[in-house]
C-alpha cells in the first residue's frame, strides 16, 4: 500500500488498514438522534486466489456478526466510536449507546480479478436514546380517558433501549427496570401528577426486539374511588376487584296497625380479585384474612342501605392458583330488625239468645222460643316470630294491645285457649348462631255487658235478678195469664203428666 | 553468456510457428514465417485506480487487472505458412495458402492459436522472446493486390494464456522455455 493512510474503518477485529485491504474512494456518513449509517469502499487483494480468499474470510467473518464494536479512526483519533450496547464498556459523547450494529457489503464492479475484489459496505447502527431527565427512553406515549362519572382511565407505553449510556451499562431490560427512569418508575410520575390513587387494570405487555434490541412495554392504570380492602383505598393484595351485590328483602306478613316486621334478609355478593403474586401469599389466607372481612365490613354494609352489618351465612370462593384469581358467591343474613314476622287471627262466634223450648201440642217441631241472654265469642290467635330465643314479649305487647281493642268494642278477657310451644330456627352464621323464634297464644274473649254490682247500703245499687216479662199471647188475657200458664205447664212436667 | 544489457540496434531475426524444441536447428522444431520484415510487441497495462480522500482522492495504488501483449508481424510476400497462421481457412502445403471466409471451425479465437517464436539473427546478444499462446487479432493494414507496390502483409497477434497460464516471455534464446 502506497503512502501511510491516515483514515481507516474498523469493525470487530477486522480494519481497513490490514495488509490484504485497501480503503479507497470516500466514505459517506448519515446520522441523526436514532440512526447512525456509514457507506465506505474497499478492496481486498492477496498475492494469489487463495490469499485473496483468505482476506475475504477475515473479512466477512467479523461483518457476518452483529453488535461488533464499529470505528472510524483519523489520523489517529477515533470518530463515530460505536460500542456494543449491552455488553461492551462505557463509552462517553455522542456515540455512546449503541444497539443495533450491523454491516451489509455489496460487491463492486471494479477490481474484479484473480487476486483482488472491491465491495462497498455499509454500516448501520441504531442508538440509544439519551434525553435529560430520561435514560434510555426512545418513546412515551399517554392517553388518559375520563368516563362520564369523572372516573380516569391511563393508557401508558414506552420504548426502552440499552446502554451504555450516561455511564450506565445493561439491555433494554434493565432500563425498564431501572429505579428512576424504568417503566414502573415513569408511570408512577404520571399517576402521581394525576392525583387520585390509582392501580394497574390490565397485564404489562413487553415486546423485545431482537434487531435494535428495543423494549417496549405498554399496560393501563385506572383510578380507584372505593377502598380495595378494609383499610385502604389501594390494596397491596387485592388487584382489580370486582363485585356484584344483591339484597333479597323477605316479604313478611305483619298487622295493620303495626310496626312494619322485615324479615331475615339474604345479601348475596359476587366477588372477583386477582392476588398480587408479589406478595408472596397463599390464596386461602388471602381469602380468610383479606377478602372475607373486607367484603363483610365494607363492600357489603357499605353498599348496601342498612347500618347492620351482615352475617356471613357461607360463601363459595375458590382460589385459582393458577391465574392467581379468587372469584365465588358470599351469602349473608341481614338481622335488620328484632320482629321478623307477625300475624293475627281472629274469629267470632255469635249465637243469638233464643232458646227454643219443645212444646207438646203434638206436632213434632213446635217450639216456644224465648228470648235469652245472646252469646258473641272472639278468639284472637296472635303469633311473632322475632329474632332471638324467646318471642314471648313481643306477643305479650301484641297481647295487651289486642286485650285493649276487643275491651273497646265490648269483648271480656276470658282466658287462653291452646298453649304455645316456641319453635326456634338457627342459622349458624360467621361462627355464630342467628336464634328466630316463633311463637303463638291464643286468647278467649266473650262480649258482655256487665251490670253495675248489688250495693246493700245503697238502695240504687241493688244488684236485683233482672225479671224478664213475659207478655200475654193473644188470645190470653188477664194480668198474668201467660205467667201462670207456664207455671200450670211446670207443674205437669212435674207430676208426669203432659 | 553474452549479456543484452548494451544498448544497441537488434539484429534482426526471423519468427517461427509453433517451435516444439529451442535446440533442433534449424527452426527450433517449428515453421519459419516467411520473411519478416519487423515484429513489434506493444505491452498494455490495464488497471483499475484506487484513490484516499485524505489527499482529496488521490490516486494511490491500483489493482493490476491484466496486461494486453499485442505483437504486430510484418512478412514479406504471400508466405504460404505466415497467411495460413493469419487469416481464416489458411492451409498450407499447396505453395499458395488456401484462405476461406467464413471460417466453420468453432466459435474461439483459440482454436486458431499459434506459438510464435522470435528467433535473433543474434542469438547469443540479442533477446529472444516467445508468446505461448497468440491468437489473431487484426490487420492493421491491408493487404494491396496491386502490381505497384509490395506485397507485404501485416498482422497484429494478441497473446494470451496457454495451459501453463504463461502470455509472453523474453530472454535469451538458450533460456527460453517453449
Amino acid at each position: 500500500m502506497a503512502g501511510s493512510r491516515q483514515i481507516f474503518f474498523s469493525y470487530g477485529s477486522w480494519t481497513t488498514s490490514a495488509t490484504d485491504c485497501t480503503l479507497t474512494g470516500v466514505h459517506d456518513v448519515s446520522m441523526d438522534e436514532r440512526t447512525f449509517r456509514c457507506q465506505f469502499d474497499v478492496a481486498i487483494h492477496g498475492g494469489n486466489s487463495l490469499q485473496l480468499q483468505t482476506a475475504y474470510e477475515t473479512m466477512t467473518g467479523q461483518l457476518n456478526q452483529r453488535h461488533l464494536p464499529f470505528y472510524m479512526s483519523v489520523g489517529g483519533t477515533r470518530h463515530y466510536d460505536f460500542v456494543d450496547g449491552a455488553d461492551g464498556t462505557v463509552a462517553s459523547g455522542i456515540q455512546e449507546g449503541a444497539e443495533f450494529i450491523k454491516a451489509d457489503w455489496k460487491l463492486l464492479e471494479e477490481h474484479r480479478t484473480e487476486k483482488s475484489r472491491a465491495y462497498q459496505i455499509t454500516i448501520t447502527v441504531t442508538r440509544a436514546a439519551k434525553q435529560t431527565g430520561k435514560i434510555g427512553v426512545y418513546d412515551q406515549s399517554i392517553r388518559l380517558t375520563t368516563a362520564p362519572t369523572g372516573k380516569r382511565r391511563l393508557y401508558f407505553r414506552a420504548q426502552f433501549t440499552p446502554g451504555p449510556i450516561n455511564g450506565e451499562t445493561g439491555t433494554a431490560e434493565d432500563r425498564y427496570a431501572d429505579a428512576t427512569y424504568g417503566f414502573v418508575a415513569l408511570a408512577t410520575a404520571i399517576t402521581t401528577a394525576l392525583t387520585g390513587t390509582w392501580e394497574q387494570a390490565s397485564s404489562i405487555t413487553k415486546s423485545y426486539d431482537e434487531d435494535s434490541r428495543t423494549l417496549t412495554a405498554s399496560t393501563t392504570y385506572t383510578e380507584l374511588i372505593f377502598d380495595q380492602d378494609g383499610e385502604n383505598r389501594n390494596s397491596a393484595t387485592l388487584i382489580g376487584a370486582n363485585y356484584d351485590i344483591r339484597l333479597d328483602r323477605k316479604s313478611a306478613f305483619g298487622i295493620p296497625g303495626k310496626n312494619i316486621p322485615k324479615g331475615l334478609s339474604a345479601a348475596t355478593v359476587s366477588f372477583s380479585c386477582g392476588v398480587d403474586i408479589a406478595g408472596g401469599r397463599d390464596l386461602k389466607e388471602v381469602i380468610e384474612t383479606d377478602i372475607i372481612p373486607y367484603v363483610s365490613f365494607t363492600v357489603s354494609k357499605k353498599l348496601l342501605q342498612t347500618g347492620v352489618t351482615p352475617k356471613l351465612l357461607k360463601h363459595t370462593l375458590k382460589a385459582d392458583y393458577v391465574n392467581n384469581r379468587v372469584a365465588g358467591t358470599l351469602f349473608y343474613l341481614v338481622e335488620e330488625t328484632t320482629i321478623l314476622e307477625m300475624s293475627k287471627r281472629a274469629s267470632t262466634q255469635y249465637r243469638r239468645g233464643i232458646t227454643l223450648i219443645p212444646v207438646l201440642d203434638g206436632k213434632e217441631f213446635t217450639r216456644d222460643m224465648h228470648t235469652g241472654p245472646g252469646r258473641q265469642t272472639l278468639n284472637v290467635v296472635l303469633g311473632a316470630r322475632v329474632l332471638g330465643r324467646s318471642a314471648a314479649f313481643t306477643v305479650k305487647q301484641l297481647e295487651k294491645s289486642e286485650v285493649i281493642a276487643a275491651n273497646k268494642a265490648g269483648y271480656i278477657f276470658m282466658g287462653y285457649g291452646t298453649t304455645y310451644s316456641p319453635s326456634t330456627e338457627y342459622f349458624w352464621v360467621s361462627g355464630e348462631e342467628i336464634e328466630t323464634t316463633i311463637q303463638t297464644t291464643t286468647l278467649r274473649f266473650e262480649k258482655a255487658t256487665i251490670r253495675p254490682p248489688r250495693n246493700i247500703a245503697s238502695p240504687l245499687a241493688t244488684q236485683q235478678r233482672q225479671v224478664i216479662n213475659v207478655g200475654n199471647s193473644s188470645f190470653e188475657d188477664g194480668d198474668g195469664a201467660a205467667l201462670k200458664r207456664a207455671q200450670d205447664a211446670i207443674k205437669n212436667q212435674l207430676s208426669g203428666g203432659f | 553468456m553474452a549479456g543484452t544489457s548494451k544498448v544497441h540496434k537488434f539484429s534482426g531475426g526471423r519468427l517461427i510457428l509453433n517451435p516444439t524444441s529451442i535446440v533442433t536447428l534449424p527452426n527450433c522444431g517449428g515453421t519459419q514465417a516467411g520473411t519478416i520484415q519487423n515484429a513489434t510487441v506493444r505491452i498494455t497495462e490495464k488497471h483499475d485506480p484506487l484513490t484516499a480522500e485524505e489527499w482529496g482522492s488521490h490516486t494511490i495504488d491500483a489493482t493490476v487487472l491484466d496486461h494486453e501483449v499485442f505483437i504486430t508481424v510484418t512478412g514479406t510476400g504471400w508466405d504460404e505458412d505466415f497467411v495460413a497462421a493469419l487469416f481464416y481457412g489458411g492451409s498450407t502445403d499447396a505453395g499458395t495458402p488456401i484462405l476461406s471466409y467464413p471460417n466453420s471451425v468453432g466459435g474461439l479465437c483459440s482454436t486458431r492459436s499459434v506459438k510464435l517464436l522470435w528467433v535473433p539473427n543474434d542469438d547469443e546478444e540479442d533477446p529472444a522472446w516467445v508468446a505461448f499462446n497468440a491468437i489473431p487479432w487484426s490487420l492493421p493494414k491491408p493487404v494491396v493486390f496491386s502490381g505497384r507496390k509490395p506485397a507485404v502483409v501485416t498482422g497484429t497477434f494478441l497473446c494470451t494464456r496457454d495451459a501453463t497460464n504463461r502470455v509472453w516471455d523474453s530472454r535469451l534464446l538458450a533460456d527460453l522455455t517453449l
